[in-house]
């Protein structure tokens, strides 16, 4: 008798019970001792010598859970072998995969576990084409097409890959050693390289929309305003006057200045200008960068290594709008007398030596100890 | 007796043999070995153990294109595997010896 138009739809179903049999097993175990079980279990259905003959899958062979019980017992998969040598990186890569299981095995013993084994499960597909992408990435960076596919023949080209990306992990084209040896080191490829490439490719992007790379790098110092240097400051009180001296200091006393070059050289990249800055004098004789407005000198259009003697700077405009503020008293003299150092409520920080670092102290050792009375 | 207990212990020199003999895909294993008299031997049993022997590297495997059916991979010895060959006949002849002389003192006596 013959068998051989036995329904293969019978071989495949029982194939994929035995592969569900397999439990325990690394896909690449399972695959490794199935991957032409189908045709196995064909040829002894084919066979006529065979005693079984005609009695069905489970007649000829069992059970699919008994015919992978002997399958995978006769492998010597059952249990872990302590004492063999890895002969070969293949063997080596197995046991290191099995030692990685072994130690996630109080991971998969979390409630949670199946489910968002299941999760993962559904998100293969995902990695199949991104596995596609990253063998696509490889020759593209070599061919110099770009992390992202430009033109017909890189879009082809990805196309293809994805295709045989996902064929493969759909269980398909991988009956032979060479795809199957290529489809194991290009998932591990593929896995090693899939972040940093992702992270590359999303930096490029970003960088190819933005411009960003060709943005200077941020001043450390200095004032800008509307993204330019500012090259001198002018005060305005209140009542919209122009103040002289004025000292400026930012909201940690520092003193504010727009040259960091302490010969005074202001240089503005982006139009080529350059000023001299006149820093102010202090009591002490110290120069005082951040004193407003700087007077400013220019270089002689005779002699361009001699610079003219300093001028006052040119104001914006003679007078501002006046401004109310709420919070200070309106005091006259604080208008009239913007030079004059010794305000009573303004000048105790900066006066005394432009760092409030110093004035804060005196205020410090100037109240001695007064927990003794705490102490009682 | 049970005579698949029996062959568990000798499942891998009897597929070295047949394979030593000529090479073979993995059906055609299992069909020379019942052929030669081993007719309990499962064909589960079989693969596993060439895919043991080939993994440990006493087989080479190779992939023969068909023209009709599909492609069959096939298994051959090499020359660890004939070592492995050799020593196991060796313990066989020495092991069924002791066995034999033994179970003829009994059918004597």
């Amino acid at each position: 008798m013959s068998v051989l138009d036995a329904p293969t739809a019978d071989v495949a179903a029982y194939a994929a019970d035995v592969r569900r049999a397999l439990t325990g097993l690394t896909p690449e175990q399972v695959d490794d001792l199935t991957d032409d079980l189908e045709q196995a279990l064909a040829d002894a259905l084919a066979d006529d010598h065979r005693s079984g003959a005609g009695v069905g899958l489970v007649g000829l062979f069992g059970t699919p859970q008994q015919y992978a019980d002997d399958l995978r017992a006769a492998a010597g998969l059952d249990a872990a072998e302590p004492g063999t040598t890895t002969r070969s990186f293949a063997r080596a890569a197995t046991q290191a995969r099995a030692d990685l299981l072994a130690g996630l095995a109080p991971l998969f013993a979390q409630p949670w576990w199946p489910g968002f084994a299941a999760f993962a499960r559904t998100l293969e597909p995902l990695w199949w084409v991104l596995r596609g992408w990253v063998m696509y990435v490889i020759p593209a960076a070599v061919f110099g097409l770009g992390v992202v596919p430009r033109g017909f023949v890189s879009w082809v080209l990805l196309l293809a890959l994805v295709v045989v990306s996902v064929q493969w992990g759909r269980g398909l084209w991988r009956g032979h050693r060479v795809t199957r040896w290529l489809w194991r080191a290009s998932s591990v490829l593929a896995l090693v390289l899939a972040l940093p490439l992702l992270a590359s490719g999303l930096d490029s992007g970003s960088a190819d929309s933005s411009g960003g790379y060709d943005s200077p790098p941020q001043p450390s110092d200095g004032v800008y305003v509307g993204g330019r240097p500012v090259s001198n400051l002018f005060v305005y009180d209140a009542d919209g006057k122009q103040v002289a001296g004025a000292q400026v200091f930012d909201q940690d006393g520092r003193p504010v200045t727009t040259t960091t070059d302490d010969t005074g050289y202001w240089y503005d990249e982006l139009d080529g200008t350059s000023i001299q800055l006149v820093p102010a004098t202090a009591a002490d004789g110290a120069q005082r960068w951040n004193v407003y407005p700087m007077r400013t000198q220019e270089w002689n259009e005779l002699d361009p290594e001699v610079l003219d003697p300093a001028v006052d700077a040119r104001w914006p405009f003679a007078q501002a709008g006046a401004v109310l503020t709420p919070g200070l008293e309106p005091t006259g003299d604080a208008a009239s007398s913007p030079a004059a150092a010794p305000q009573p409520n303004a000048s105790a920080a900066p006066d005394a030596s432009a760092t409030p670092n110093a004035s804060a102290t005196p205020d410090a050792s100037a109240t001695p100890e007064p927990t003794p009375s705490a102490t009682d | 007796m049970d005579t698949t207990q029996l062959l568990k212990g000798v499942l891998d020199v009897a597929v070295l043999a047949v394979v030593a003999h000529e090479d073979g895909y993995g059906y055609d294993v299992v069909r020379r070995l019942r052929a030669a008299g081993l007719e309990e031997v499962g064909d589960a049993s079989v693969y596993g153990t060439l895919r043991r022997l080939y993994s440990s590297g006493a087989l080479t495997s190779y992939v023969v294109p068909s023209d009709e059916g599909p492609h069959r991979k096939y298994y051959g010895i090499n020359a660890q595997g004939r070592s492995m060959l050799d020593a196991q006949r060796k313990d066989w002849q020495g092991f069924a010896g002791t066995m034999s002389g033994l179970l003829e003192t009994e059918v004597v006596r």
